[in-house]
């Protein structure tokens, strides 16, 4: 492992809670690593297990799923199809030989800038231990 | 769906020095300008001024654009600023769409060619997603404003008289014949102990009278239907058999009742029913007759032979075995072993969990699918399953027992023409 690698994590922010929460983070300036790639979602149970699965074939080093804390879905209970989900997801990666703290699921209030862009460079710090993807050598260069 | 002749137009906004501060926009522009469907990438100060506005709206107009990728502030901020700026420039409004290279780019980083990597990987992923997109079309819809009130207990009550109050037509739907609910059968209230009754009657008299509030008594919500503002519920009347509007809740009536119901039970038929292959049935049954519960064993033999349950045998055994058909069918639905519809001569699964997925189950389904809908009636028929537990094997398609692992659009070709399909 390099000490110049840099992650790629593709994150998904639901466009009730966590996105904002990435906005307020944004007004308030708060500094977070840039190796992260939001993509909005309406909510995060929305976010399939093969989304995620293709995401880290195709080569990011990690993905990040961002949804209302549980009781606040703007869907009532989006966010706990998307916990149950993450169970599955992560049986998955351990089958695909994939280290499933390559995945997280975190819940990011509006509120929240602060805590989204710790997040972040937890998430971050964590990939950077763990080292690139397997895959990444698939990944598409720009 | 097809993004051919898409003409994408990709607008970045500088914000003053918001963005373009930690944000190369010139590179953003040229990087952009080399994708697919690109026909035009601009930057601006502020895009969302006057000025900006009106540069998306000549190139829609001079260029032929169709589909607009605007990089600038959050959606949250300036997304129907831009959607009614394509809207009036003759495009549909949906088919526009804004990346954030500012909250969520600019603002938070300082690195500014990291920042600049970044930027182009939202611009790039808008422009992939603008080029999907399609004209959506806004619709209005009347709403009709009333409200349902399931239960009329004290709860129930209160919620219907301050709807009702506040001019809305409210229907109270209650189960008993009477409104109330607990609170009628309580003496005191917690923990002021006020008389539970003088709390409750005036309130029942009150939703009784209400000109708004429509009171269903002994009455059962069976089915919701609908959406917000247009709502089709089913509600039970349950009978009464009296004139409500001359009760007076003596309840004489009931025991001058003269009716006394019985339950009524179908009667078994008298004779066998038509079924196929009489005799054939008839062998089944007397093979299995020594074992204690036969029904499974002869369902068995019959799924075997007609490849599915037909519904007239099914009846014929209810009457032999004198088992209610319920009871067969439960157990014909239950087992995964038995089928109630016909199935090709060759049943084909085909695993789509996520680890088939990875490996194209989905090439594989589209192949079988596209395969068998050119192939003779009754050979074939396919279902797609959500795992079947060997995803070491995947993409796994099951031909009736026989498994394939590895599978590939050409191995589906292959063992699909030597069952037959063409």
């Amino acid at each position: 492992m390099s000490d110049d690698f840099e992650p790629l994590i593709v994150t998904f922010c639901c466009n009730w809670c966590s996105y904002a929460g990435a906005d307020l983070a944004g007004t308030s300036r708060v500094q977070y690593p840039p190796n992260i790639r939001i993509i909005r979602v309406m909510c995060s149970g929305m976010v399939h297990p093969n989304l995620v699965i293709d995401a880290l074939m195709k080569g990011a080093d990690g993905v990040l799923i961002c949804g209302c804390h549980p009781g606040d879905c703007h869907y009532l209970e989006g966010n706990l199809t998307a916990e149950k989900r993450a169970e599955a997801i992560r049986l998955m990666l351990e089958d695909l030989g994939i280290e499933t703290e390559r995945f997280r699921l975190e819940w990011v209030s509006a509120s929240e800038g602060q805590r989204f862009g710790k997040v972040v460079k937890d998430m971050v710090e964590q990939i950077k231990t763990l080292g690139p993807s397997p895959y990444r050598t698939q990944r598409m260069t720009q | 769906m097809s993004d051919e002749g898409v003409k994408v137009g990709v607008y970045v906004c500088e914000c003053g020095i918001n963005i373009s501060a930690t944000v190369d926009v010139e590179k953003v522009v040229e990087y952009v300008k080399s994708l697919p469907n690109v026909k035009i990438a601009r930057h601006y100060k502020y895009m969302c001024s006057d000025p900006g506005q009106q540069l998306i709206k000549n190139d829609i107009k001079e260029l032929n654009i169709d589909k607009v990728v605007v990089a600038s502030c959050s959606p949250r901020m300036h997304e129907n600023t831009f959607r009614n700026a394509v809207e009036e420039a003759g495009l549909n409004p949906y088919c526009f769409e804004m990346t954030n290279i500012r909250e969520q780019c600019s603002w938070v980083h300082k690195d500014r060619e990291k920042a600049t990597a970044k930027a182009i990987d939202f611009v790039s992923a808008a422009v992939a997603r603008a080029s999907l997109l399609e004209p959506l079309e806004k619709r209005k819809i009347n709403v009709t404003p009333t409200a349902l009130v399931i239960g009329a207990g004290i709860a129930g009550i209160q919620a219907a008289l301050d709807i009702a109050d506040s001019g809305y037509k409210t229907y109270l739907v209650e189960r008993t014949p009477s409104v109330g609910g607990r609170m009628a059968q309580l003496d005191k209230t917690f923990p002021t102990l006020d008389c539970s009754a003088c709390i409750l009657t005036p309130k029942m008299v009150d939703v009784a009278r209400h000109s708004n509030i429509e009171l269903l008594t002994y009455s059962e919500v069976t089915d919701i239907d609908g959406y917000v503002g247009n709502f089709k519920v089913k509600v039970k009347m349950k009978a009464r058999s009296i004139d409500v509007s001359k009760c007076t809740g003596c309840a004489v009536c009931i025991e001058n009742c003269p009716v006394t119901l019985q339950p009524q039970i179908p009667k078994k038929p008298e004779k066998a029913p038509a079924v196929r292959d009489k005799g054939y049935i008839d062998e089944l049954i007397a093979k299995h007759s020594h074992h204690p519960a036969p029904l499974v064993q002869i369902m068995l033999d019959v799924n075997k032979k007609y490849r599915y349950l037909p519904r007239d045998v099914l009846e014929y055994l209810s009457f032999k075995l004198d088992i209610p058909f319920s009871t067969i069918y439960r157990a014909a639905t239950f087992y995964k072993a038995f089928n109630i519809e016909l199935r090709g001569k060759y049943h084909i699964r085909v695993c789509m969990g996520t680890g088939c997925h990875v490996r194209g189950a989905r090439n594989i389904a589209d192949m079988v699918r596209d395969k068998i809908a050119g192939a003779k009636e009754g050979l074939f028929s396919l279902e797609t399953v959500n795992c079947l537990g060997t995803c070491a094997l995947g993409p796994i398609m099951i031909v009736n027992e026989e498994v394939h692992g590895n599978m590939s659009v050409d191995k589906v070709d292959d063992i699909l023409s030597s069952l037959g399909g063409e």
